[in-house]
């Protein structure tokens, strides 16, 4: 009996030496030292030895099973210390995943919103459906402008439209804010059209105002040229204004911002004349302003209109306008 | 529009300014150029030649043998297709190594054998024309040799296209004239005055019978002359009418048009011979008249007519009539220079769809001091052509609604303060009257007298003088400025604060896409699906042929977004936030902010993704809002519901959205076997539930007693209802209560299911005692026995 103790301890000290991992250690203890292990059954087995015997076997036995035991043990604590297994452990696989995705416009218009909040403006959005008040008399548009007619608006049987304009909402923001104010308002606007690859009838845009004492042409050309360089994120963009004619605004600009693809030497993407055109802005046109219920002797402001459907097109090269409505997530389900 | 510069230079020397310098220059100051052509100067080596023979061929089928002289003593010949090539015509020859429209270089060649090495051209052929029937046929006093651009100056000249758009607002330039006008301002050069005839009153001389019946004519001036025998315009105009996008017709029709051209007046030649008087009045119902296009045309009910004593003659402003139009033998004119409303003729011209260049001018507010000098100039060019042409009547001029002169009081201080910039007075009045604004000052005030031609529309406020200034002074050389304003703090829209906080829940939590729809239905889908959803506003006149209803769910868009998606997903979530319309009860719109979601899955039940969804919208508002949601039977079930699953969704006992799957008809239909669930919440609503407030609860510091009760229920037991039961048991102890297990099946009997709750109970001051522990045992399962929960 003490010889198969002894082969027992040899060979578990034998085997213990290889155990590479915390689970194979556990296997031989529960093998050699566990309920039904191979040295508890001989120590259970020494109850039929007489006293003698068992004085000496129990001695080696105990020898041996602290030997075991504390080999064990400092296998154990040396696998802990060495942090897991050398077992293959594919650690190239990755779990099957969907990720959630946000609409690109969602993306260009929370950028912009929080640009503007930091400068101190406020976000609005008011209607889509509105008055023919508030999308043209109330902006300046005459009784018989063109844009009236009945082919740029989408009329409804109730005599109201769908806002083909964010600038619908001017006149409600003045009279929310009072002046002096600072604000944008984006949202979705529509406009009478058919649609094709690069027209589309539903489209978002996003119109500010700052209104101030003496805000000048001046200031609106530096906050134009800062905004735009934030929202482009380019260093010494150049703009230019030229005049536009919008009949809520006086005098009127178009932007432009010179190329950046040529330098302004002239391209195809800007049409070989050196800029492109970005946005429509100018200084409130006075009927608006009273419309606002504003001073217009005491304020005067500035209003532009960025194209956030346009932008977002540029921001992630998206060619066809169609696909912003597409609903498609093969085609949209791209922007994080 | 076109521009030529030959045309401006006449009026406004501009010799010495370099192309690229007056494009930009315009373009800054006025309006944008959108291209600049070069004409002529692509036409090289033409010379006149005289024909010397014309010889048909056997083998020839479709042109001759031509030989021509241009002078220079050598033979030249050509195989020409001209039919109207003829020996001793003098023609444009366009000689080996010459560049003609078409053609790049002129080599010799051989057609069916015989020598090529010349080319005779049309007019088309050296750019001139569009007339390309036969030969251009020469003066024969042309010296041969002489190069074609000797024989035709005019032919060289510089077209300018100005973006039509950008001069809504500027009816005083839709003329060559004004255009010269903005030149002389913008680079300090002289404008020369326009030269016209001297008209003056004949006592001998009848006036014209003009009545204005229609009051939306303001201005009617009208002349008749005799005796005209030319029939063709100077090579000059018709080159200058080409090249700005015109063809020329004859003298009359040429010079009507080059006028309109020149300052912008359209105006109309009629036969004299039909025109005993002319009325201004309106068409009646259903009345018909022929154009001078020779179509018929049913003229909307008070189009404003030009009329003679049988009936109408012209639609005002738009187009003449085929009866009075100027004919070959026609040798007197009435010439009509009339102002129309802006407003009158474009409504007719969108009615009639009729477009002409006389309705796009007058459609821009014409100034309708600008009548007679139009007769006067025409007049003049007129002579100029033919000088035989007699006077036959005084001009004679019926002006009933003159424009008040428009003057404007401003300092400079305002000009100032609105530019950002420091002008002189002295730059102020000059940039003035450089454009024909009268300027006189008064101590700090410019009183602006405003040129007619500016006064119609364009120019009546300050703000429109800071602009004239401004534009002449040059924006690009306004020096860009910060704005100094106070800093305060901004409040945040809660609109945007909840919007964006859904989408970043949806979309980051639960990895939903974000879709964006149109707000109308689409009427094919839903039939084909077989829904009928209800709106309460439709597009009267939806160019595309859309579907015309707006939408007052989200539940079709969303279903739309499932059927496209479905295609090439087994599962997915997709939301929008979006509108819906309603219509409150003045028949206002009334629009609704909405989440609407859709969860997808080929492999889930319709229960199965009723839960998750209804986990998700109880995500949403206890993210957002920190309030817990109920749920009740719905009360209004949209069509395409499945009728038991589905649930009316409550936070603080509003109702805030719903929640339902999709029944297999309208699904299968939709998206085949893939099923689907919907909900729309109510953001309006959601955004206006206060924000629970926080309030930290410190954990009980003695030791609590977990209970484990399995009860056994008749199956059509709502959870919530046991719930609510169960928490108004009455204990001094604190207990909580949360469902563990719900089994059904095996060991059960059909109608009952066992539900496994676990209850927390404790007290804040001591831990619990064993009477306690059994007192609310046995309490609360008696409570729960009286209403037939027993355990299992």
């Amino acid at each position: 009996m003490v010889e198969k103790i002894n082969q027992i301890e040899k060979e578990t000290l034998d085997e213990l030496s290889k155990v590479k991992s915390l689970d194979a250690l556990e296997e031989i203890r529960v093998k050699v030292m566990g309920k039904k292990g191979s040295m508890t059954e001989i120590l259970k087995s020494m109850k039929d030895l007489s006293v003698e015997e068992k004085k000496e076997v129990g001695k080696v036995a105990n020898i041996a099973k602290t030997k075991i035991s504390e080999a064990i043990d400092a296998k154990k604590e040396e696998l802990e210390n060495q942090g897991g297994s050398d077992k293959f452990f594919d650690y190239t696989y990755t779990l099957p995943e969907k990720v959630g995705t946000y609409h690109p416009i969602t993306k260009v218009q929370q950028e912009i919103e929080e640009i503007f909040q930091g400068m101190g403006f406020m976000v609005d959005y008011g209607n889509e459906v509105v008055t023919e008040f508030e999308n043209f008399t109330s902006v300046n548009v005459p009784e018989d402008h063109p844009a009236r007619d009945m082919q740029d608006t989408f009329w409804l049987d109730n005599g109201e439209l769908l806002r083909t304009q964010t600038s619908a909402q001017q006149v409600n923001v003045m009279k929310k804010y009072g002046a002096p104010f600072k604000a944008i308002v984006p949202g979705r606007t529509f406009r009478n059209e058919k649609v094709d690859a690069s027209h589309e009838n539903t489209f978002f845009q996003l119109e500010g105002m700052l209104v101030d004492e003496k805000v000048s042409v001046a200031n609106l050309i530096y906050f134009m040229r800062e905004l735009l360089s934030k929202v482009l994120d380019e260093k010494d963009l150049e703009v230019r204004l030229r005049p536009g004619f919008f009949p809520f605004v006086e005098p009127g600009f178009e932007l432009d911002m010179k190329c950046k693809l040529c330098g302004g030497k002239g391209c195809r993407t800007c049409k070989n004349s050196g800029w492109i055109e970005m946005l429509p802005c100018g200084m409130i046109h006075p009927n608006v302003l009273k419309a606002g219920g504003i001073d217009t002797e005491k304020y005067s402001g500035f209003a532009f209109g960025l194209g956030l459907t346009r932008l977002a097109m540029m921001k992630y090269g998206i060619k066809e306008i169609r696909e912003m409505n597409s609903m498609d997530i093969r085609k949209l389900g791209q922007i994080r | 529009m076109f521009i030529s510069l030959n045309w401006i230079k006449e009026f406004v020397d501009l010799d010495g300014i370099d192309i690229k310098e007056i494009e930009k220059r315009f373009t800054l100051a006025t309006a944008e150029i959108e291209g600049i052509e070069e004409k002529g100067t692509n036409i090289k080596n033409v010379v006149a030649g005289k024909i010397l023979s014309v010889e048909e061929k056997e083998n020839l089928k479709t042109t001759r043998v031509v030989k021509v002289d241009v002078g220079d003593g050598k033979e030249h010949q050509t195989c020409c297709g001209a039919p109207n090539a003829e020996a001793g015509m003098i023609v444009p020859v366009a000689v080996e190594g010459g560049t003609i429209i078409g053609l790049d270089k002129v080599t010799a060649r051989k057609t069916g054998g015989y020598d090529s090495n010349c080319i005779l051209c049309s007019a088309k052929e050296i750019g001139i024309s569009d007339d390309h029937s036969g030969l251009l046929v020469l003066p024969s006093d042309t010296k041969l040799g002489t190069d074609i651009h000797d024989i035709y100056p005019d032919m060289n000249d510089v077209i300018i296209e100005i973006d039509n758009k950008s001069l809504t607002n500027r009816p005083d330039l839709w003329g060559h004239y004004g255009i010269a006008r903005e030149f002389a301002a913008i680079f300090k050069k002289e404008l020369k005055p326009l030269e016209m005839a001297e008209i003056k009153e004949d006592k001998n001389l009848p006036n014209l019978d003009i009545k204005i019946e229609n009051d939306k004519c303001n201005r009617y001036t009208g002349i008749t002359v005799k005796n005209i025998k030319e029939n063709k315009a100077t090579d000059q105009m018709a080159i200058r009418l080409f090249y700005c996008g015109m063809r020329s017709i004859s003298l009359l029709v040429d010079l009507t048009n080059y006028l309109m051209m020149e300052v912008g007046q359209p105006m109309h030649a009629f036969d004299k011979r039909t025109m005993d008087k002319v009325i201004v009045s309106s068409s009646k119902k259903d009345e018909k008249f022929v154009t001078l296009d020779d179509e018929e045309r049913i003229l909307p009910e008070n189009t404003m007519m030009i009329c003679n004593s049988k009936g109408p003659v012209a639609i005002a402003g738009i187009m003449g009539g085929a009866n009075t139009e100027i004919k070959d033998d026609t040798d007197e004119l009435l010439l009509e220079s009339a102002n129309f409303d802006a407003g009158t003729v474009r409504k007719s011209a969108v009615k009639l769809r009729l477009r002409t260049d006389a309705s796009a001018r007058y459609e821009k507010s014409l100034d309708a001091e600008l009548t007679p000098i139009a007769i006067k100039r025409f007049i003049k060019l007129l002579k100029d052509r033919d000088n035989g042409v007699v006077i036959a009547s005084n001009l004679t001029d019926v002006y009933k609604n003159k424009r008040p002169e428009i003057s404007i009081d401003i300092t400079k201080k305002y000009i100032n303060d609105m530019a950002g910039i420091d002008y002189s007075d002295e730059f102020i009045t000059e940039c003035l009257e450089r454009l024909e604004f009268k300027v006189t000052k008064k101590d700090d005030t410019f009183h602006v007298v405003v040129p007619s031609f500016r006064a119609t529309k364009d120019i009546s406020i300050k703000s429109d003088l800071v602009e004239e200034v401004s534009r002449i002074y040059g924006y690009d050389n306004i020096i860009p400025t910060p704005i100094e304003l106070p800093i305060l703090p901004v409040s945040l829209n809660p609109v945007k604060e909840l919007n964006d906080k859904v989408k970043t829940i949806l979309t980051e939590r639960y990895d939903a896409n974000e879709v964006h729809s149109y707000v109308w239905y689409d009427n094919d889908f839903c039939r084909e699906i077989g829904i009928n959803p209800e709106s309460y506003l439709a597009i009267i006149n939806s160019e595309d042929g859309y579907s015309a209803r707006l939408r007052s769910t989200m539940y079709p868009t969303l279903l739309k977004c499932a059927s496209i998606n479905a295609k090439n997903y087994d599962e997915f979530m997709c939301y929008e936030i979006g509108s819906v319309y309603n219509l409150d009860k003045n028949k206002h719109s009334d629009e609704k902010l909405k989440l609407g979601l859709v969860l997808a899955n080929r492999n889930k039940s319709n229960e199965e993704l009723f839960y998750e969804v209804k986990n998700v919208v109880k995500n949403i508002i206890k993210r957002t809002r920190g309030i817990e949601i109920s749920v009740k039977k719905t009360e209004n079930l949209f069509e395409a519901a499945d009728k038991s699953i589905a649930c009316d969704v409550y936070a603080n006992d509003v109702k805030i959205g719903t929640i339902f799957a999709v029944n297999d008809k309208v699904a299968s239909k939709t998206s085949g076997k893939v099923k689907l669930c919907l909900a729309q919440i109510d953001m309006d609503k959601v955004v206006e539930l206060a924000e629970a407030k926080i309030t930290y609860k410190a954990p009980s510091i003695y030791q609590e007693t977990s209970l484990d009760f399995n009860f056994l229920v008749n199956k059509e037991t709502y959870l919530d209802d046991m719930i609510k039961y169960m928490n108004e048991f009455k204990s001094d102890l604190k207990y909580q209560i949360k469902l563990v297990d719900v089994y059904e099946g095996k060991g059960i009997d059909d109608d009952k299911k066992s539900m496994t709750y676990n209850v927390i109970i404790g007290r804040d001051d001591n831990t619990l005692t064993s009477e306690e522990i059994d007192g609310f045992y046995n309490g609360f399962l008696k409570q729960m026995n009286d209403k037939g929960y027993t355990l299992r």
